[in-house]
């Protein structure tokens, strides 16, 4: 099951980047020359080579093309009678090359692929997850006009900020915001607080804590398991341990981006326990989803009014293939692509329901919402492989 | 600000005032995820009311920003100048 291998202890801590991440921070707390912008450009870029390793080539060609375009684009719709349409089309139509290359390329795993040179396999393909949704945020923002093209320097810094390697996502606009405080943690008044070291001890807790239930997770999974063993696994320490460990890990590299004067927006703020599929989106990996939300819900996809069950299948769609384009990712987001237009639906209709229920339903509905929205979430981790071995 | 720009201003409100149901006066409090009803779904809602109202369409890329009445008499305004 995709969650429990997401989930698993050994797979999924990355204490390499951790590891970089303290260094980093350390580094730039401590030395005062690395705190100039030039400082933390050359911190960022030793940072990617040893997060990149044999993948650093292709990450240097992904975001080299995009910056090419974007600086070709921006140069060249100067002298077009309808610049920003010029330049929002190109944009949408490399957004679309981007995301395209970047499914065919996890589909293909052509991250394996690579070329020989001085006794390295360098690999050509790097565009992983979270660097594609930074490239096409950027994309989208200089392509809107939203923020002005960058200057190399500033992309190259905001690209391989360490911090946002592995997600959370900061999206260039946000990171133009902070240029006047970046790399001066003293001026931000948070650093070293106590609520800053509570935050700290609260993230290395919740990874600690998501370690030990994969670990408990992996040693259940090891025997055969039985029916009950895989509810007890599918409905609480799976989705327990993966939150835990994420969140954790997310409000740690928070913490960490301040020593460099960087503010990163939040990731997760307690997503179960919510009432509504709407409500838990809106709390679970907010910084990703919100690019999905702005980007794909808040679109008319060419229709003269908005559909929204269409954009919120379109949404969950991509939020799978964004994950793997495979069959359990493309179920996983039709189940919350359903789910939510059902929500939808009944958001819609509610008024005309609690009439004809004399209420009764939305009250008695009010305790049983959070344990039915969990209960359908850990279902769409763990309903679709069931799915998929009928299908067979 | 011009007549035409106070005019703009005050159709905002009242289209805010009628899709969230609120007092014209708690309109300038208003914004997403301020009000229960300015989720996702209700601000698709309601850029949908604002374009019926003022008879123009956003670009897909501005709709994101319009969280607050600020942003969204700034983006009316500019449209009408075009």
């Amino acid at each position: 099951m995709e969650l429990i291998k997401l989930a698993s202890p050994g797979g999924v801590v990355p204490t390499l980047h951790l590891a970089v991440c303290v260094a980093s921070a350390i580094l730039v707390l401590g030395i005062s020359a690395l705190r100039r912008p030039s400082g933390l450009l050359l911190v960022s870029i030793v940072t990617t080579i040893v997060i990149y390793r044999r993948s650093m080539f292709g990450f240097l060609l992904t975001t080299g093309i995009v910056f090419l375009f974007m600086l070709v684009i921006d140069r060249v719709s100067k002298y077009r009678k309808h610049p920003s349409r010029f330049r929002w089309r190109w944009t949408c139509a490399a957004i679309v090359a981007l995301a395209v290359t970047f499914l065919v390329g996890r589909t293909w795993q052509l991250n394996a692929e690579g070329v020989s040179f001085a006794g390295i396999r360098w690999v050509l393909f790097a565009l992983d997850m979270w660097l594609v949704l930074r490239l096409i945020t950027v994309l989208w923002e200089v392509g809107s006009g939203r923020v002005d093209l960058p200057s190399i320097f500033r992309y190259s810094i905001w690209i391989a900020i360490p911090f946002t390697l592995l997600g959370p996502l900061l999206r260039y606009s946000q990171f133009e915001q902070q240029l006047t405080s970046l790399g001066r943690p003293g001026q931000n008044q948070t650093i070293f607080s106590a609520n800053l070291m509570r935050r700290c001890a609260l993230g290395t807790l919740q990874v600690l804590i998501g370690i030990v239930l994969a670990g408990v997770q992996a040693s259940i999974a090891g025997g055969s398991l039985s029916r009950f063993g895989k509810l007890l696994i599918g409905f609480s320490i799976a989705p327990w341990s993966f939150y835990l460990l994420w969140a954790g890990y997310y409000k740690l590299m928070e913490c960490l981006a301040l020593c460099w004067g960087i503010t990163l927006p939040p990731s997760f703020n307690r997503p179960f326990g919510r009432r509504n599929l709407s409500e838990f989106w809106a709390n679970w990996n907010m910084s990703a989803t919100s690019v999905f939300r702005d980007y794909l819900f808040y679109n008319r996809w060419g229709l003269r009014k908005a559909n929204l069950y269409l954009n919120t299948l379109i949404v969950f769609l991509m939020v799978g293939a964004w994950h793997g384009l495979n069959g359990y990712w493309i179920l996983w987001g039709l189940m919350h692509g359903l789910g939510f237009c059902a929500y939808l639906w009944y958001k819609a209709n509610r008024s005309r329901l609690a009439l004809s229920r004399q209420n009764v339903f939305d009250s008695r509905f009010r305790f049983a919402a959070p344990i039915a929205t969990y209960l359908y979430v850990c279902s769409c981790w763990f309903v679709p492989p069931t799915i998929l071995k009928l299908m067979k | 600000m011009t007549e035409n720009n106070a005019d703009i201003k005050q159709r905002v409100e009242q289209t805010l005032a009628r899709a969230f149901e609120v007092s014209p006066n708690e309109v300038a409090a208003l914004g997403m995820g301020l009000h229960p009803r300015w989720d996702s779904m209700g601000h698709m809602d309601l850029i949908m009311q604002i374009e019926k109202e003022f008879g123009l369409r956003f670009p897909t890329y501005e709709i994101a920003e319009l969280t607050n009445p600020a942003a969204i008499v700034k983006a009316v305004e500019r449209h009408a100048q075009k």
